[in-house]
Order: C-alpha cells, then sequence, then structure tokens
C-alpha cells in the first residue's frame, strides 16, 4: 500500500452508499480487480468496525477462508437483478421466457444535438421503419438505442424533393 | 446504490466467478459475524472453525441467495445454524442468546445480545491497533472527527450529516475521507506492510 | 448525473480525428487489421464500455473469451432496461428482463464492440487506407491510434485505438467524410487476460431459428459499391411485427447495409431519411410489386447506388 495520501474518495463514498449506480458499479468493478483498493477497503472495514466497537477477531480469517475456497468450485449462478418496474410492452399472454419479439427499450432519449433545419421539410414516415432499424443492428451495433430519424420525400432520381 | 445493493453487485460478482469478491464481503462482515457467534460459542477454537464454516457455507449457498433479504440477514442466519449444528454435533451446549432478535427491519438487531467481558485478550483486535485508532480519531480535526463520527456510529447519510453540520454534500465526503485516511496511515506501523493484509 | 470523467472523454473525442501520415504499404495495413481482429475475437477480456452518439450515451458491460475456433461473449446494459447479448458457438442471443419475465430473440449476426472488424480482416486493405496516428491512453493502458479510412465515399471511416501489446481495440470513433465523430465507443475499465466462464449460465429455452431461407428471389441488386457483396439473405421476423419479411445484408467486412422487402399492396412513397448526424441512411422505393427499404451505417452514396440498383427479376 503507497503511504503517501491519495486524492481518490471514490473508495470511501461506495462504502457510504453514497455513489451513483453507475459510479457504484464502476467503483465495485475496479475493487475486484485492484489489490491496492482492497487493501484500503479492508482498512476502511477495520476503522468501521473498531468505532463501532467490534474488536473481536480471528486473525488472518479471511485469508483462511479464501485458501479453503481455492479447494471449491467455482460459485455459477444464473444473472438476477432486483427487477426493475417497467410496463410490458408485449403480449400479456407470453409466459416466461417466452420467445416474442419487440423493440429494443430505449434510455432516456437524449436531444441530438445537431440542428436538422438544413434540410428539406420532414416528412411522416410510417411507422414500420423503427423494426428495419432494430433489424439492422444484428448486424451493426448491437444494445443501441433507437435511432431518431428525419425523413424527406425523394423522387426516382434520388433528388430530394 | 444503497449498501445493501453493494451486497448484491458484489454476489453477482462472485456469481460470474470472481471470488475475489467474496473476499471482499467477508473481510467486510467479518467481525459483526465473529461477535454474533461468540455469544454462542465458548471455546475459542471452536469459535474459529464455525466462523469459517459459516463463510464456506455462504459462499456454497450463493446461488440460492436471491436478494430479497439483506445480505448480513441471510448471512446472520447461516452463522446461527453453523454454530447450532456443530455443536449440537460435538454434545456441547450453547450460550443462550435470543439469536433470532431480528427486528422490524429485517436486521439483526445486535442490541439484544450481550455484552461480553470474556473475551480472551488474544482474540481482540491487538490492543494496538484499538489505542492507535481512538488516538488517530481524537487526533482529528475537529470537523472530520464529528464527519467520520456521525457516519460510522450514527450511521448518518452524507445528507443528514450535511444538514446537521451545515456544510455541502461534497465537504462531507471530502471530510469522510480524509478522516479515514489520516486514521489508516497511523494504522500502517501497526498492521505491518500491505502483503501482511492481503489474502 | 454524469461523472466528470465521462465528460473528459467526450471532450477528448470531439477533436478532428484523421491527422496521421501516409498510408500503410498493402502488407503492414493488413497486419494491422488482422491483428486488431484477432484481438478482439480471441482474447481473454472483460470490462466496460461507454457509447457515444452526439449527446446520447450509454454505458455496457462486456466480456469475451475464446472458444473452440471461435469466442463467446456477453454485452450487458448498464444503464436503461436490462438486456444483454450472449453470443457462443452456437448463435446470439438478447435477453430482456421485465420484472420477473425474460424475453429472449434469436440474433442474425453476432458483431459488437470491440469485435468490429470481420474475422478474415485481410481483404479489407482494398477499401480502406490504415494508418497509424498517435500512442494514446486508454482505460489505463497504453495503445495507439489506427486509422483506418475509405477510399471512396460509400463508407464512413474507422479510428481504433489498439492496445500496445496486443492490438485489442480500446476506442473506436466511427468518422464520416470531414473527420467528424458520428460514434464513439470507449472503455472505461478493461482486465485483459481473464474473463468468467459464461457456459454455465442456465440452457435457453428451446427456439423457434430467427430467419428461414428464402424460397424463391424476386428482385436483384445489379450495382453494389465497390467490395460489397451479399452476406446474408433470410426471411425473418421483425420485432413487433405480425408476419415475415425478406432481409438482405451487404457488407464490404467492416460497413453493413440492410435492405427489406415486403409485398406492397398499395403504391409505395419514395423517401429518405437519415439519422442525427448522418451516420444512419435510408432509402424506400417501389421495386416492381415490392416496398424496398435499404438502410445502413454508411454515407447516402452507398445507401441510393444499392437501392436505386434494385430491379425486378423477370
Amino acid at each position: 500500500m503507497n503511504a503517501t495520501y491519495s486524492e481518490d474518495d471514490t473508495l470511501s463514498a461506495l462504502l457510504d452508499g453514497e455513489l451513483s449506480d453507475q459510479s457504484a458499479r464502476l467503483a465495485i468493478l475496479r475493487l475486484t480487480g485492484d489489490r491496492e483498493q482492497q487493501v484500503r477497503f479492508s482498512e476502511y472495514c477495520v476503522i468501521g468496525d473498531l468505532l463501532r466497537g467490534h474488536r473481536h477477531d480471528i486473525p488472518d480469517l479471511t485469508g483462511k477462508v479464501m485458501a479453503a475456497l481455492e479447494l471449491e468450485p467455482t460459485v455459477l449462478a444464473p444473472v438476477r437483478k432486483p427487477a426493475t418496474r417497467r410496463p410490458l410492452l408485449w403480449l400479456a399472454a407470453a409466459a416466461t421466457a417466452a420467445i416474442t419479439w419487440g423493440l429494443w427499450s430505449t434510455a432516456p432519449r437524449q436531444e441530438s444535438g445537431v440542428p436538422l433545419a438544413s434540410l428539406q421539410a420532414s416528412f411522416h414516415a410510417p411507422s414500420d421503419v423503427t423494426p428495419y432499424l432494430a433489424a439492422h443492428q444484428d448486424y451493426a451495433q448491437a444494445v443501441i438505442a433507437a435511432q431518431d430519424m428525419h425523413f424527406t420525400r425523394v423522387s426516382l432520381s434520388g433528388e430530394a424533393q | 446504490m444503497s449498501d445493501r445493493e453493494i451486497d448484491l453487485q458484489l454476489v453477482e460478482r462472485v456469481r460470474e466467478g470472481d471470488k475475489r469478491a467474496f473476499g471482499l464481503l467477508v473481510e467486510k462482515y467479518r467481525r459483526k459475524v465473529i461477535r454474533l457467534l461468540s455469544r454462542m460459542v465458548r471455546d475459542p477454537d471452536d469459535l474459529e472453525d464455525i466462523a469459517q464454516e459459516t463463510f464456506i457455507k455462504a459462499y456454497r449457498a450463493l446461488p440460492k441467495f436471491r436478494g430479497d433479504a439483506a445480505f448480513y440477514t441471510w448471512l446472520y442466519r447461516i452463522a446461527v445454524n453453523t454454530a447450532k449444528n456443530h455443536l449440537v454435533a460435538r454434545g456441547k451446549a450453547m450460550r443462550t442468546v435470543s439469536e433470532y432478535a431480528v427486528n422490524d427491519d429485517d436486521e439483526p438487531d445486535e442490541r439484544l445480545v450481550a455484552q461480553d467481558i470474556n473475551t480472551p485478550e488474544s482474540e481482540l483486535l491487538s490492543k494496538q491497533v484499538a489505542i492507535a485508532v481512538n488516538e488517530a480519531v481524537d487526533a482529528l480535526p475537529e470537523e472530520l472527527r464529528q464527519a467520520i463520527t456521525l457516519r460510522e456510529m450514527e450511521g448518518m447519510s452524507y445528507e443528514e450529516i450535511a444538514e446537521y453540520m451545515s456544510c455541502p454534500i461534497g465537504t462531507v465526503r471530502s471530510r469522510i475521507f480524509r478522516a479515514r485516511e489520516a486514521i489508516a496511515s497511523k494504522l500502517l506501523p501497526i498492521l505491518g506492510t500491505a502483503d501482511n493484509k492481503r489474502w | 448525473m454524469k461523472a466528470a470523467w465521462l465528460l473528459l472523454w467526450f471532450a477528448a473525442g470531439v477533436q478532428a480525428h484523421a491527422q496521421a501520415g501516409a498510408p500503410l504499404p498493402t502488407a503492414e495495413a493488413a497486419a494491422w487489421l488482422q491483428k486488431m481482429a484477432d484481438a478482439a475475437h480471441r482474447m481473454a477480456y472483460e470490462g466496460v464500455f461507454v457509447v457515444q452518439q452526439g449527446e446520447a450515451m450509454q454505458t455496457l458491460s462486456v466480456s469475451n473469451r475464446p472458444s473452440g475456433l471461435g469466442n463467446e461473449s456477453r454485452l450487458q446494459a448498464m444503464d436503461g432496461s436490462q438486456r444483454e447479448v450472449r453470443c457462443s458457438q452456437t448463435g446470439a442471443v438478447t435477453v430482456e428482463a421485465f420484472g420477473s419475465q425474460v424475453k429472449i430473440e434469436k440474433r442474425l449476426n453476432r458483431r459488437h464492440f470491440p469485435d468490429l472488424l470481420p474475422a478474415n480482416a485481410l481483404p479489407l486493405v482494398n477499401w480502406y487506407d490504415v494508418r497509424l496516428g498517435e500512442p494514446a491512453r486508454v482505460a489505463g493502458l497504453d495503445c495507439r491510434n489506427v486509422e483506418v479510412l475509405p477510399k471512396d465515399n460509400f463508407r464512413w471511416g474507422y479510428v481504433l485505438c489498439a492496445e500496445k501489446d496486443s492490438g485489442l481495440p480500446l476506442k473506436a470513433v466511427v468518422i464520416n467524410g470531414s473527420s467528424q465523430p458520428l460514434m464513439q465507443y470507449t472503455f472505461a475499465e478493461i482486465r485483459l487476460g481473464a474473463a468468467p466462464r459464461l457456459g454455465s449460465q442456465p440452457p435457453l429455452p428451446e427456439m423457434p431459428d430467427a430467419a428461414r431461407p428464402l424460397d424463391a428471389e424476386r428482385v436483384s441488386a445489379k450495382s453494389l459499391p465497390p467490395g460489397f457483396t451479399r452476406i446474408a439473405a433470410v426471411m425473418r421476423h421483425l420485432p413487433n411485427t405480425q408476419g415475415e419479411v425478406e432481409h438482405w445484408v451487404f457488407s464490404d467486412g467492416l460497413t453493413h447495409i440492410s435492405l427489406f422487402l415486403t409485398p406492397a399492396s398499395k403504391p409505395v412513397e419514395n423517401f429518405r431519411g437519415e439519422s442525427a448526424r448522418g451516420m444512419i441512411n435510408l432509402m424506400r422505393r417501389q421495386v416492381g410489386g415490392f416496398q424496398a427499404t435499404v438502410l445502413g451505417d454508411a454515407p447516402w452514396a452507398a445507401v441510393e447506388a444499392i437501392a436505386l440498383g434494385l430491379e425486378p427479376k423477370k
């Protein structure tokens, strides 16, 4: 461990449950891969426990447990994240793990920064374009939110009207 | 992300194959588990065996952990059952304790567990460490000491502490961090080099 | 509120990109492309990356490991709804969770960052110049900018930042003809050489195939831009739609353009479309008795060329 003073207070805030979900996930990811961070994590745990009066400890309990786990098969289990409350968009008849097709759910829509004023007056395209964009993503970029598209009529020569 | 969610994330990491994430959970809860077990178990050798077994059992049972209870509540129940089974198998009596003391928030209520004054000296986090931490806390500038005390001993959130201390939340975060770092640096000569603390 | 460091990357990414030296000789160019393709495909790694398009940002985790002659990978969205993509020897699926329900769909293909280059990357040198750019640092690792720039205006360019030793792309920026960024992928965190085993996920339920071969071809594509060939032609289901559509895919290995054909029950209105920064272009027109929709991550010239070259077969 560096005896030098560190500036990064992320781990401290993580321990207090005060990071945003995204920051916390990244901090945890970093923690599980970084020995120095793990040492600091242990120190913070000792400090907190001592302040709360937990003085009783077994020397190197963690080391002994981890050594014993070396002999255990690696635990693997289905991914199960806390459920988000989103309405079902598909047919209610779908059973658990039923095979239904659906659109990509989008993250909250962001404003696109590019003004489209330079283009011709827009034209309201039929709604069947969106599924094609989603289907194209099989070959293009995965898991990107649905695109905002701007449409204009064309004559057969390809010139915009 | 709440403390409970963080435990869930660590459990997920373990379930994805990262055993080291389990070590972090052990580090976080070992003293709480030991304190609980020490109320039920007299023999220090038994205590160590049962503590180890508790965590190993928890590791094996992780696929069944659904996240509807807090991780520590789930661990608590494994600890109690492990202790009972271990002692019964050896024909040993267990100290009576309100082991099922779980309050409405589904967290084990440790205030119902009697304070023990007979823990052997060798099992206490060395007097030196405890003294060092106390001295380090006393030596902190007032605003750092207050911040870390409110956080660790009163369990207040940054927002609550900010309100109490009339300062921005960012300041609270920074003060708690600096307090921890100051205390940790005083522990360094006692706890030895980092290598000794790796697991 | 997005963390300060995310904004730093975005700021760093907005500068003009294509600034490197002369194009590499063919053999060296091919070697660089193949090295990057192999690394993304066959290395074990796991990490978290951010995708940016304009102001829109998404965070995803990815893991990859070699498996047999290919690889297994998994992408998980870290914001928005819970969805993931899993690719294995047998195919690729999308998994989405809604409360206690899980929706699984088979994917037709398995391309995703950082595995954007084709398994055989050598033919790309016919259509793209490769130039070496500046060294850089991404996610704590040293890397080198490698510009993969089109020789014509039928494709977008890619600036990849390849990890110094392995060549794994740590960052990819899609750029247009004026070197403006259209889309950017950047690793925030990455661990090389270690990835969790993916095969022990619970087996997915039996599912019908996502697509089936065409019975007959009633349209032909007469003018494809140089280097584009048809790599797929199937009947498939579309999201949230009844019935099947014909889906063709043209590609030069890096750029992909789709064609969708459905029987036209009434006259088709011809129109074009483009996404906010012009990265995706689209054209719809009538071809014989069909409604044809051509779209892709490519300049309008390529989409137009393909769309106008469609003819009904006699």
